[in-house]
């Protein structure tokens, strides 16, 4: 903020650099096959979020107990919740085979999310092509899924269920363009959720610095203003941040009941 | 989720971000399309959700099911507990009432015993005070008889003798005695 310009969509966007206060650490850049492959700084907090992962959930299911308590109860709640009321109402018998993809999902977001929202953190989630390669993911597992569990008969059978021949183009047609909306709203849904709770904190954050031209009191009189209501947001953006994980991974899981059980 | 479809999954995934990173580029910083960042998520997300899976979900997974289970036979051994102590508490409650009504029947038969015992006893009292009475008013009737016919004979002998006495003569003759006996025969009936 050091400049006389504020440049809102520098904060959110990817970088290359992890800023904090005024120091920068540059971020190794790779090129591999003539491809870009730069550690940018969403790259660096989707590996944090991993690694995170990686260690809590480890290191959870290490600890076999009978009576579980303090961290691992607080995540097995998560677990079985996303269990009993997201992934069995839609997938039945077929809840185990699907889970490890939905709590992978559920936590690698809400984890990014949470990243995003520590001082200096960068939001991953926060960013189209990152949202947009879960998105895409999750519709390429569903669709996998499908075809592996029906056989290509079944795929077909299930997708079209009946419908004279002459309008399978057309039922071809809607149905991609179906499944490019479900993509879509993923990918959308999650990546302007994150990006907006905090452009809306970066603005409210600026208008001190605008109104200090009108006078130092008045510019610190905005900032106690402008604090509070960052605070506001923060907990409503911590809110969010479980929400958008929760709904990223319910809408995968009402997908995958749709394509592995198309009676339903 | 079998390693066959997320092998499967990888592949298309990895097509996709190659085409999509012949695309051309877009002028806003939040929207520009950048294959690495892409081949960086797949990268990420595929392994964690392998490893993850491995180390960890699938244990967990297991995990609860095995909880579950030991909660729900916990749960059906508690009931069929306390199913089995109700019917054993039925049953001691039985015994109990049977013992009861064992113990009044005893004090019963034992109360019936007793009065019958009493009625035996007061019977065979009554009885021989009875008897005793019998006894004692024939023996008194008897001496009484006795008495009489003492009585009688000294005042046949007394009435000859004083007869005699005033006769002066004995009286001995058939028809004497024969006279005696009529006077005190009607003597006796009156």
């Amino acid at each position: 903020m050091a400049g006389d310009k504020i440049d809102m969509i520098h904060h959110v966007a990817d970088g290359d650099k992890l800023e904090i206060f005024h120091w920068h650490i540059s971020l190794p850049k790779l090129e591999i096959f003539g491809l870009d492959m730069s550690i940018t700084k969403h790259v660096l907090f989707m590996w944090i979020a991993a690694a995170l992962m990686l260690i809590i959930f480890i290191s959870i299911a290490r600890k076999e107990s009978m009576v579980p308590r303090g961290w691992r109860n607080f995540f097995e709640a998560i677990c079985e919740f996303l269990r009993d009321f997201v992934a069995k109402p839609y997938l039945h018998e077929d809840t185990n085979t699907y889970l490890p993809i939905l709590w992978t999902f559920f936590f690698f977001i809400l984890f990014c999310n949470l990243l995003g929202l520590i001082p200096f953190g960068a939001t991953a989630t926060g960013n189209i092509i990152v949202t947009g390669t879960l998105a895409v993911s999750a519709l390429v597992i569903i669709k996998i899924s499908a075809f592996l569990k029906h056989g290509p008969r079944g795929y077909l059978h299930a997708l079209v269920p009946q419908v004279p021949g002459w309008l399978w183009p057309m039922m071809f047609v809607v149905e991609v363009l179906g499944w490019g909306a479900k993509t879509m709203a993923l990918a959308v849904r999650l990546f302007a959720n994150m990006l907006a709770g905090h452009i809306v904190i970066l603005g409210f954050l600026s208008l001190p610095f605008i109104f200090k031209s009108y006078g130092e009191v008045v510019g610190y009189g905005v900032g106690i203003f402008s604090v509070a209501i960052c605070v506001a947001i923060g907990c409503l953006e911590l809110f969010v941040a479980f929400l958008q994980a929760f709904v990223f991974t319910f809408l995968t899981a009402v997908f995958l009941g749709m394509m592995t059980h198309p009676s339903h | 989720m079998s390693k066959k479809a997320i092998a499967l999954s990888c592949v298309f995934l990895f097509f996709g971000a190659f085409v999509f990173a012949g695309e051309g580029g877009s002028s806003s910083a939040l929207l520009q399309p950048n294959p690495g960042l892409a081949i960086w998520t797949i990268i990420t997300f595929v392994f964690l959700l392998l490893v993850l899976k491995k180390f960890a979900w699938g244990p967990l997974i297991q995990q609860l099911e095995k909880r579950s289970q030991y909660i729900e036979n916990k749960i059906k051994e508690a009931e069929e507990k306390h199913q089995k102590a109700l019917e054993l508490m039925e049953e001691y409650q039985k015994k109990v009432e049977l013992a009861k009504q064992e113990a009044m029947q005893i004090v019963e038969e034992g109360k019936q015993d007793a009065e019958k015992v009493r009625q035996k006893i007061t019977d065979q009292a009554k009885k021989e005070a009875e008897n005793l009475k019998s006894q004692a008013q024939k023996e008194i009737e008897l001496a009484t008889k006795q008495a009489k016919e003492e009585l009688w004979s000294l005042a046949v002998q007394l009435s000859t003798q004083l007869a005699e006495k005033i006769l002066e003569r004995t009286l001995s003759s058939e028809e004497d005695k024969k006279l005696i006996g009529k006077v005190l025969e009607e003597y006796q009936k009156n």
